[in-house]
């Protein structure tokens, strides 16, 4: 177990973590370690802008009450890191709304304060809705792509196989086919030794006669 | 050419392709949708977000629409009585200021008159889901209250202020009027012109002008519903184009995200099809070899 919960993996006591760069546990070091973070980072940073404008929006009117509005939202986490999973409504009391522009109870000046932060910068330079797009369209054509190369090394992998069959693969009729051969050319050989020792023992007998 | 002695793991895999598009197929048919997860058609999938929001903001606005509806309506009644009561209250004061009247006659109408003027009262401080109205944005309290020190005997506790609703993109009305510029606007107080009319029947004199301010007061009222009209108006015309809108929006989602059904069953037959034949095929492989033959 490493820093942040994360599992290491060791041969014997050297952590080889970091030199596994391929193979199916490399994958997934990928992705737990760059792919996903990087992913957590986005949505950290689009929750944090839109905290913030929000909050700075709300506190700009005034509550049910006549009083200056608080945050709406938890203030994220200074560099927003974790900002995506703290995200948390500040208040609880519906009257702490600031929805009013000058603390009379019936004005709903600041609500449109409110809901010009769908158009405003927020996050990376980008409207809220835009940088959440990006997101799903990144994380939309980083799956497509790796599954079409998964598809493309998955066939490329199985034509080397048919290849290397095609080389080393044992048919079973090549070998029946094999050893009638050398079957035959046993027998035959055996036949030449049968001939000569036919032929030593008549010549062996020649004299008996 | 040697070829592959062992066709099986090829035959395995193929099986492997066509159950995942009848998987696909499937999936498609029984969402009803062709982008699923985001992977599916990333552009596509982006799109939708976008499309998503502007449907959701259509149906803000509706809503929107459909509270200030009321809360118009109830405004609308509200002065149509007040213009009923002031109307009455002119027939009363130039039937008044008929000379053959007698003192005891001009009571009895000052005495009506000071009911109508308390229904007024009554009808500038309506309340629409516990607000008040006519008070533009101090709508917590009566907008108009009795004050014997000042010279119409009313007084107003509301302001001037004007909420505005936003019911389409970059398009916002005005979604109250404030009692200042209704009932109280300089030189149009109703509440003075009545206040006047009962004083003249009271002391039986300057019925002249006291009736031609109550009438100026009426035309001012009436003139004033205009406005809620016009709103209203307004409100069902952008009612109906918002209505277009929303059934383009989803038009559009359908574009982009619909599944194709005709396309989808298509393909779920091809792919079973092809999985019956590859199955058969694996079936049908002859499995004899020439071992078989040596006896």
């Amino acid at each position: 177990m490493g820093s942040g919960g994360m599992h290491q993996i060791f041969a014997g006591s050297t952590d080889i973590t970091s030199s596994l760069p391929a193979g199916k546990l490399g994958g997934l070091l990928a992705m737990r370690d760059s792919g996903i973070p990087v992913l957590e980072g986005h949505l950290d940073q689009l929750a944090a802008g839109l905290a913030t404008a929000l909050n700075t929006a709300h506190r700009g009117g005034f509550d049910l009450n006549g009083n200056a509005g608080g945050d709406l939202f938890v203030p994220p986490p200074v560099g927003g890191v974790g900002a995506a999973g703290a995200l948390s409504i500040a208040i609880t009391d519906p009257s702490l709304l600031a929805a009013s522009s000058d603390g009379t109870p019936g004005s709903n000046g600041n609500l449109a304060v409110l809901s010009a932060v769908h158009d405003q910068v927020v996050a990376g330079g980008q409207k809220p809705l835009d940088f959440y797009a990006r997101i799903v369209f990144q994380v939309g054509s980083d799956t497509a792509n790796t599954t079409a190369e998964l598809d493309a090394s998955q066939l490329i992998l199985q034509q080397l196989e048919d290849q290397r069959s095609a080389i080393s693969g044992v048919s079973l009729d090549e070998e029946a086919a094999n050893m009638m051969r050398y079957q035959t050319a046993y027998q035959a050989a055996a036949r030449v030794v049968t001939t000569v020792n036919d032929m030593l023992d008549a010549a062996v007998n020649l004299g008996r006669y | 050419m040697r070829v592959n002695p062992n066709p099986i793991p090829d035959l395995l895999a193929a099986l492997n392709r066509t159950r995942q598009d009848t998987q696909q197929a499937l999936l498609e048919m029984s969402t009803g949708r062709r982008v699923n997860q985001p992977s599916d058609d990333p552009a596509a999938a982006a799109l939708l977000i976008d499309n998503h929001d502007r449907t959701t903001f259509t149906a803000r606005y509706l809503q929107s629409l459909a509270s200030i509806q009321g809360q118009f309506q109830t405004a609308d009644s509200a002065l149509s009585s007040v213009v009923l009561a002031l109307q009455r209250a002119l027939t009363l004061g130039i039937e008044g200021a008929n000379g053959t009247l007698s003192d005891v006659d001009r009571t009895a109408i000052a005495g009506e008159l000071q009911g109508i003027q308390d229904q007024l009262l009554s009808l500038a401080n309506t309340s629409f889901q516990g607000r008040y109205l006519f008070a533009g944005t101090l709508t917590g309290a009566p907008a108009f209250v009795k004050d014997n020190t000042v010279a119409s005997g009313v007084r107003y506790d509301g302001n001037d202020a004007v909420n505005t609703i936003q019911i389409g993109d970059g398009y916002r009305v005005a979604a109250n009027k404030p009692g200042s510029e209704l009932f109280v606007a300089p030189g149009h107080d109703m509440f003075l012109a009545m206040a006047n009319l009962i004083q003249a029947m009271q002391t039986n004199s300057g019925f002249d002008p006291a009736v031609a301010s109550l009438r100026d007061a009426f035309d001012y009222v009436s003139g004033q519903r205009v406005f809620y009209g016009n709103t209203m108006n307004q409100a069902q015309a952008q009612s109906t184009y918002l209505g277009t809108a929303k059934l383009q929006l989803s038009q559009q989602e359908n574009t982009l995200g619909a599944a194709d059904i005709e396309s989808a069953a298509s393909r779920l037959v091809n792919s079973q099809n092809a999985t019956n034949a590859t199955l058969a095929a694996v079936g049908r492989i002859s499995q004899l070899t020439l071992f078989d033959y040596l006896k």
